[in-house]
């Protein structure tokens, strides 16, 4: 009985933390309507950690999709400002460039090279590229028609946000309700389990690299069209956010448990949290009965990230130990 | 997994309620201080937090805020990102700040976020750097020196240290950062136009990081045993190329100048690696920076030399404010400044 409630407080605490970090930002925004463009970039993220969501069910990582998003974007920008194509072609040649790269780290990965140790190599290998091919003169001055894809809204809500809503019913269809979903278990459970059970192991590990890539070249579009061009390096750092949207939501980093609801959960939880704290900055907090107050800044706003996903993480360690026992 | 549909269910009814409770507050919140004490609020974002140079321009900015009653939010990325910036922007249109002053890492990319604060009826400010002007469409731009005579001077300073003739190599920041690119373009024209014997190596850009900076100087000074001279254009570029030729044993040999803080170059005026530098006052920058916005916000910056708060001949013209002429720095004069 005891047990049964303090599980329910246990798997709760997270939503109770979102209620409180979507709560903050509406206390501390002077203009309300504009809360929704604020999410736009994190629907980028979002879509990347929906994406990444199988990757990790399979027990594997793909710490390269930031260096796609990065190298799809430049073949855009190049094949529009360099090669001078309209920008429909350029953008296809950017999602068909994400499919490839992807593809890429899931023949590296069916041929059984450790899932980290692949695409650490390609994260570099298509950073490379992308500096390669765009030089330090990053492209801007797009067309608006293409802009508008990242930088328009629908009333209030950026485009960016009905993307991402679709992507989700897509991937939770995806994850949950097909048997490519009951696969993506299945070897995260036990690969060799399921290869003994006639799961085709080889084809859904390329094919969950090769989403994850097509994802970044889609996400790329949007993220190309919002600043209106691009600059070869701007997307460093972007893997680690999605991989700690996935794994904070709950789902194991080892593969085998967790899914598309856990990862929303993940996403919605960093990205209201930086927002709350990105409000906060500048003004001081004064700890009621002791005599410490700081300054919420730059580096507070990373210690209290860190503090909450470090306790986040423990939470969600002792969830899934209970449910394994 | 049977239970996952449920459970999916009650997560977005709590997050619906989560959102409902937060647009409930939401709605009795909005007069909250800013509005209350009538006071501007300026948001005020360098290219990156926690370095000297941007130190030294928010003691300026608070000294400004200060003196004026303005509320000023001094905050920014932690390193050289645009995309961050650009972020942060957003945040502080929806936060609805008065004013929005930023130096950019990236004149294209913060550009529409600069549009969206312009279109919420925020005035935007750049300073450092500057913006795409038609893209961002920024209301005036803060410069610490006409960008001729930053690049005129740096490049005299060079070629009177190595004799107006030899090897030479630039060390910058950022490879977007609007103004250090005018910067080159200006050194290499004046190069090309006055010291035509100065032979200059392809730049390194090492992104705003002293690591990469010290790393990149150790390997053009193996690379190139023939070099003259460096110029290390960022506060950061410059002690590290300083550092990094100490470190070789070409202390003196190697003429090291570039643009830097009094305090951040003194040990190496000491240890005599660099003889001269080039910098503007960075607190000054902060302080004019802030003092214009406000005299821009309340429509009272007229064009022509001009004093503005403590500053004397402040030169305003058009949408773009100059702080003056570059100091050269040199250990005669270098004991007045503390910044």
């Amino acid at each position: 009985m005891r047990t049964a409630w303090l599980s329910t407080a246990t798997r709760l605490l997270p939503v109770a933390i979102l209620g409180l970090m979507v709560w903050l930002v509406f206390r501390y925004a002077a203009r309300p309507s504009y809360v929704p463009q604020l999410w736009r970039p994190w629907a980028e993220i979002g879509m990347l950690a929906l994406a990444m969501t199988p990757v990790i069910l399979i027990g594997g990582i793909d710490l390269s999709i930031g260096s796609i998003v990065a190298l799809s974007g430049v073949v855009i920008g190049v094949l529009w400002r360099d090669a001078q194509l309209v920008w429909p072609i350029a953008v296809l040649g950017g999602v068909l460039t994400g499919f490839l790269a992807g593809s890429f780290n899931g023949v590296l990965a069916l041929v059984g090279i450790a899932p980290l140790v692949a695409t650490l190599a390609t994260m570099a290998l298509y950073a490379g590229i992308a500096l390669a091919l765009c030089g330090v003169q990053p492209v801007s001055g797009m067309p608006a028609g293409f802009t508008i894809l990242g930088q328009g809204s629908l009333g209030v809500i950026p485009l960016q946000l009905f993307y991402f809503a679709i992507a989700t019913i897509i991937f939770y269809v995806l994850v949950h309700h097909t048997v490519f979903g009951r696969y993506l278990y299945a070897m995260g459970d036990n690969r060799l389990a399921a290869r003994f059970a006639a799961v085709p192991v080889r084809g859904m590990e390329w094919a969950v690299y090769a989403l994850s890539g097509t994802m970044a070249g889609l996400v790329a579009v949007a993220y190309t069209a919002r600043g209106g061009g691009i600059r070869a390096d701007t997307t460093q750092g972007m893997e680690l956010v999605v991989i700690a949207c996935v794994v904070l939501g709950g789902t194991r980093v080892t593969g085998g448990a967790g899914g598309i609801p856990r990862t929303l959960l993940g996403i919605a939880i960093i990205a209201n949290l930086e927002i709350a704290l990105g409000f906060l900055g500048g003004t001081r907090l004064t700890l009621p009965g002791l005599n410490v107050s700081f300054a919420i800044d730059a580096h507070s706003r990373q210690v209290v990230i860190g503090v909450l996903m470090v306790g986040l993480a423990i939470w969600n360690e002792r969830l899934s130990q209970r449910r394994l026992s | 997994m049977p239970r996952l549909p449920s459970r999916l269910v009650r997560l977005l009814i709590l997050g619906c309620l989560g959102t409902a409770a937060g647009c409930g507050a939401g709605s009795d919140a909005p007069t909250t201080e800013p509005v209350a004490s009538k006071r501007l609020v300026m948001g005020m974002m360098p290219k990156l937090v926690g370095i000297p140079y941007f130190n030294a321009c928010e003691r300026g900015a608070r000294e400004a805020a200060d003196e004026l009653g303005i509320d000023l939010v001094f905050d920014g990325p932690q390193t050289d990102s645009a995309d961050q910036q650009a972020a942060m922007i957003d945040l502080w249109i929806g936060k609805g700040f008065d004013i929005i002053a930023i130096a950019p890492n990236d004149p294209v990319r913060v550009a529409p976020a600069l549009k969206r604060a312009r279109e919420a009826g925020i005035l935007v400010v750049t300073f450092d750097a500057d913006a795409d002007e038609t893209a961002s469409g920024r209301d005036l731009f803060v410069n610490q020196a006409s960008a001729e005579s930053i690049g005129n001077s740096l490049v005299d300073v060079l070629a009177e240290g190595i004799g107006g003739k030899g090897t030479a190599v630039i060390v910058t920041g950022t490879a977007t950062a609007a103004n250090l690119n005018d910067w080159i373009a200006i050194m290499k024209r004046r190069l090309k136009e006055h010291y035509p014997e100065i032979e200059l190596l392809p730049t390194l850009v090492p992104n705003e990081d002293q690591n990469r900076a010290r790393q990149m100087t150790a390997d053009v000074l193996n690379a190139h045993p023939e070099l003259d001279g460096i110029l290390g254009i960022t506060s950061l570029a410059l002690p590290a190329v300083a550092e990094s030729v100490a470190a070789s044993g070409r202390s003196g040999e190697i003429f090291v100048t570039g643009l830097s803080l009094p305090n951040v170059v003194r040990p190496y005026l000491e240890n005599g690696t660099v003889k001269k530098f080039v910098l503007w006052n960075p607190v000054d920058l902060g302080y004019l920076t802030v003092a214009a916005a406000k005299q821009l916000a309340e429509k009272k910056l007229n064009n022509g030399v001009q004093p503005v708060g403590r500053l004397k001949d402040v030169d305003v013209s058009e949408d773009t404010v100059i702080l003056g002429p570059p100091i050269i720095f040199d250990e005669t004069n270098v004991e007045l400044y503390d910044f």
